[in-house]
Parts: C-alpha cells; structure tokens; sequence
C-alpha cells in the first residue's frame, strides 16, 4: 500500500467504520447520542480528507483521485451531511417516520457514497458510489411508510432512478467500447470527437447524471419526490445528493470529455437553457411550499449547470463548485424551516399550502429572519451568497462568448425574484401575526443551530467570497 | 470483430426493449422487470466488448452490476410492497396522489 492509498481510503474508512460502530452499539442499547456519533463521524472524515488538499495524485493503482477538488467536494458533502442530522434530530418523530437508528445510519452511508463518487477515477467506481448513494435515498425517502406521500415517493423514486442508473451504466458500456478503457483521464486521452459510439456514450451519460441533479426534462420526479418524502430527507437529496452528483459530473466532463467540449457544449446550453426556464415558470405557479423550493431547486440546478459551458481559464467550473456551496447553504436554511414550522401538523405532507406560513414572521422571528435571509439569496440579492454565486457564474459565460445565456439566466433571475418575495409577503405582511394552526413546539437546539450556521454563512460567503475562493481555484488546478 | 458487432446488437435492442417497457407498462412489478433487463443488456454489452478487447475490466464491471441489481432488488420490492400497503394496488396510474 502507497501512502496515496491510505490518505484516500481514510476519510470513507472513518465514515464508514463510526457507522457500524453505532450499529453494533445501538444492538445492545449503548448508542445513546446519535446525534453526537453522526456528527464526528462527519467531522472525522473531515478531517482526514484534507490532508488530500494540497496533492494531486491517484490512490489504489489509478482508481481513485487524492486532489484538492475530492478534499473541496468531501467538505461540502459532509457539512450537507451533519446540517442534515442536525436538522432531522428530534424532528423525525414529528415526522411520523422511522425514529430508529436507521435514518442516522442511512444518512452517513449515503455520504460515503457520495465521497466515493466525487473521488472516482474509474468508470466502475464511480458506478458504484452513485448506486450506493441512490439506494440509500430510496430507503430514506419511504422512511414514514405509514404516509401515502412518502410511500409514493419513494416508489416514483426507485423507479425513475434505476431507470435512470440503466441509462448511465449503457453510457458507460459505450464510451468503454469507443475508447477500449475505463479510467477517466485515459478516455480523455484516447477519446476523438469523430467517434459516433463514443458521442452516443456521452450522451447517455449526461441523461444519466441529468436525472440525479434534476435537469429538464429529466426532472419529472423532483416535485413529487420533494413533496413526498419527509422534510429532513428532502433537505439531504436537495444538498448533498446534488452536490455529489454535480461534482461528479463536472469531473467527468473536465478530464475525460474536456477536450471534446464542442461536441457536447450544445446539448449542455440547451439543458441549461430549458433548466432554468421551466423551472422557475413551473415555481411561478405552486401553491405548495415544498413543490414551490423542488422547482426551485431545478432551476438552480440549471444556474450552477453554466459553469461547465466555461471550463478552463474562463473559471467555469470554479463558479460551479462556489455555487453549489452557495446553492447548499441556502437550500437547508429554507427546508430547515419548513421542516420546524410545518413538524407535527398534517401540512408536512402535501397541505403545505404556501398560506400555512401567514404570521410566521411575526410568531418565530427566528425562523422568519432565517426564511427571510435564505429566500432574497435563492432570489440573488447582493450582498448574499447567491448574489456572488450568479456573478461567477454570469462572468464565466460571458468570458467564454455565451452572452446571450447569461442574458437568459439574468431574465430567469428576475422572474424568480416573485415568488421568492411572496413567500415574505405572506409570512409578513399578510395581516396574520399568529399561525393558523397549532405551532410546533418550542425550538430545540439542534435544528435552531444548523439553521443559524446556514444563515451566518449565507452573509460571510457573500461578503468574503474571496476567503474561500482561492481553495476552490486550488481544488480546480488539481483536476488538471 | 463480427461476433462482438451480433452482440452488440443484441445488447442494443435488449436496452430499447426493456425502456419501452419502462415507459409503457403500467404495473411497477413489470417496469421493475424491465429495468432489470436494462440492466443485463448492459452486462451483455460489456462481456462483448471486453472479449473483445482482450482485457478484463468489463467483465469486473459485470459483477458489480449484477450485485448492486440484488441489492437494488431488495430494496426495490420493499419499496413496492410499501406501496402497496398503503394503495392497495401496484399499478403507476392508482399510486398517484401528488400533482400540482
């Protein structure tokens, strides 16, 4: 074993071996903080991933990256990761879902996943990380099986997604017939652009992640999925899913397609394009809160999905991977209060009429300050970190010639901004000052701690963007 | 090489018929059916081309797809019979309360 090795297998050891260790223990009721173990379990794992930071090499005879982009993808995964306990403590009950250690131990599983995916240097490997990640929130997503929503969810879910896992594995099967290998920066090598097998292989493999990070027209099952499961696992798929699916995705498009961008830069603007677009026209009309941020949340995947249409110089995908800490950020701070205003009523699962939220403001300043910040940065207001996330954004297109797409996206931006500000409007100014049902019991502490860090961090990474930029640039040059 | 093209047809055709049964069948036992033979039409494909190319990686790729279908498997009928309990039925057009 090469010390390559161990730095890579460290951070997933770690994760994996706390896990089991909470399962063994909570065999003969001796796991008593569940919380506790999750959370350094993350951190943990944090830990030893940066010490990958400043290398960029390959572990395990090629099969996985230790780079700084693996190091800056496992953070926000894993801080996605312990947000989520954070905000699915006490509150899984409420949920009427599983409240066995399960939910933990799903959770930090599906983050190994996600660890596996963003470090792949193989085909195989990544296939692998992407399933384990999958399976796990297919589980999580039925966890309040005694719920028709839930149940529901999970089955479109599974369905969609192994479907969708079939489409990505044919791409595999493709492009390794085109190119004769599987590790990714041979493909990059080998691979022209007037190989027909090969360009059918990419495309299946964009339908592929296309579906996982929600892209129209692969976005058919966000809504439901959303709205469906419980609200703490729909903060997990929102953030961390889709953090590690796109940060897969990029790498495989810079290191093994990167060379053959004009082959492929056309689909992608045209997904961009129709991201956004339908996204943010189909929020326009939702009643429902959880609906409303799903499609939300599609959009954004269009937003963050222009970065790879400025790889290189142009400092594309730099904007991306800012954009998806960003994007995370405000993604927990706004289900985190719909999960803590919502817990415990019947508008967890689909009465989350946008009306349940008249007053919130006004009874739970907390959560109203919280909503308030979270929705004028999903909206782009500077000084927030959405604002900054769209400005790297729109300069990368611009600096690789797509005026026109950040014109576009710049329009999109402004239909946005209504029903972003509606949300505030009812739970400010809609004469209310006291919920209309029963309102949750008092905060615990937990959730009232992830969802002040999101906050804070909403405003410092908009304010000192430049503090975290130059990790991500480091993170950036490690892919080559 | 023409052997490995008939198999690679093969495979092609297997893939198109199991997505047209995704999208057309209603019942999710036999859309999950389907995926599953998505799935080895997949494994067919890459035995092919790893004969072909004389080297084993495809094949090792076949393994791992065939346990990550078993685990997919159980997790996958658990999630049906959920619905089930909760619908009482498996046909996609009844397991349809969300919309909007």
């Amino acid at each position: 074993m090469n010390p390559n090795d161990v730095l890579a297998a460290l951070p997933l050891g770690v994760l994996t071996a706390v896990t089991m260790t909470m399962l063994l223990l909570d065999l003969f009721g001796l796991c008593t903080s569940r919380l506790l173990w999750g959370l350094s379990a993350c951190f943990l794992a944090w830990v030893f991933s940066c010490t990958q930071f400043y290398i960029s090499e390959v572990g395990f005879s090629g099969l996985v990256f230790v780079d700084g982009y693996t190091t800056v993808l496992s953070t926000l995964i894993l801080a996605g990761t312990a947000l989520s306990l954070l905000l699915s403590h006490k509150y899984l009950g409420l949920q009427r879902a599983q409240t066995s250690i399960d939910v933990d131990v799903l959770i930090l599983l599906a983050a190994a996943g996600g660890l596996v995916m963003v470090a792949a240097a193989h085909l195989i490997v990544i296939f692998i990380g992407f399933e384990l990640l999958s399976v796990c929130v297919y589980v999580l997503t039925g966890i309040a099986r005694k719920e028709r929503a839930s149940a529901e969810g999970a089955l479109k879910y599974f369905l969609l997604g192994a479907f969708s896992s079939a489409f990505l594995l044919y791409g595999m099967a493709l492009v390794y017939g085109a190119t004769g290998t599987m590790f990714i920066e041979e493909i990059g090598q080998v691979g022209g652009p007037d190989n027909v097998l090969l360009l059918i292989g990419i495309g299946l493999l964009i339908f592929g992640f296309g579906f996982k990070v929600s892209l129209v027209p692969f976005h058919l099952w966000t809504p439901d999925v959303y709205q469906g499961a419980p609200v703490s696992v729909t903060t997990f798929m929102a953030v961390v899913v889709k953090t590690a699916a796109f940060g897969t995705f990029l790498r495989l498009m810079y290191v093994a397609f990167g060379g053959m961008t004009e082959w492929w830069e056309g689909l992608i603007w045209t997904l961009c394009v129709l991201t956004m677009t339908v996204g943010n026209l189909a929020a326009l009309r939702q009643s429902s809160v959880k609906r409303m941020l799903a499609y939300s949340s599609i959009a954004h995947a269009g937003y963050a999905l222009m970065g790879f249409l400025a790889l290189g110089p142009a400092g594309g995908a730099e904007a991306t991977v800012f954009y998806l800490l960003a994007y995370g950020l405000m993604t927990v701070a706004s289900f985190g209060v719909v999960l803590v205003a919502t817990a415990g009523s019947d508008a967890q699962y689909g009465n989350d009429d946008i009306s349940s939220l008249s007053g919130l403001g006004f009874s739970h300043p907390f959560l109203g300050v919280v909503m308030t910040v979270s929705m004028l940065s999903l909206a782009g207001m500077p000084p927030l970190a959405g604002f900054m996330g769209k400005l790297y954004l729109f300069s990368a297109a611009i600096n690789s010639g797509f005026v026109g797409l950040a014109v576009i996206a710049a329009l999109n931006s402004v239909v946005s901004l209504y029903y972003y500000l509606r949300v505030l409007v009812v739970m400010y100014f809609s004469g209310e000052r006291t919920l209309s049902w029963a309102p949750p019991r008092g905060l615990e502490w937990a959730p009232k701690a992830s969802l002040g860090l999101v906050t804070v961090g909403t405003v410092f990474f908009g304010l000192f963007s430049y503090l975290c930029y130059p990790a991500i640039e480091v993170a950036i040059k490690s892919l080559g | 090489m023409e052997v490995t093209q008939f198999y690679l047809v093969l495979g092609a055709v297997l893939f198109t018929l199991g997505t047209l049964g995704v999208l057309i069948r209603r019942n999710t036992i036999v859309i999950f059916m389907c995926i599953e033979l998505m799935l080895n039409s997949v494994n067919l494909t890459m035995v092919a081309l790893s004969r072909q190319f004389g080297e084993v990686s495809g094949q090792v790729f076949v393994f791992f797809v065939m346990a990550v279908a078993a685990a997919e498997a159980a997790v996958g009928l658990a999630i049906i019979m959920t619905a089930f309990r909760n619908y009482h039925s498996v046909r996609t057009t009844d397991v349809h309360d969300l919309a909007g």
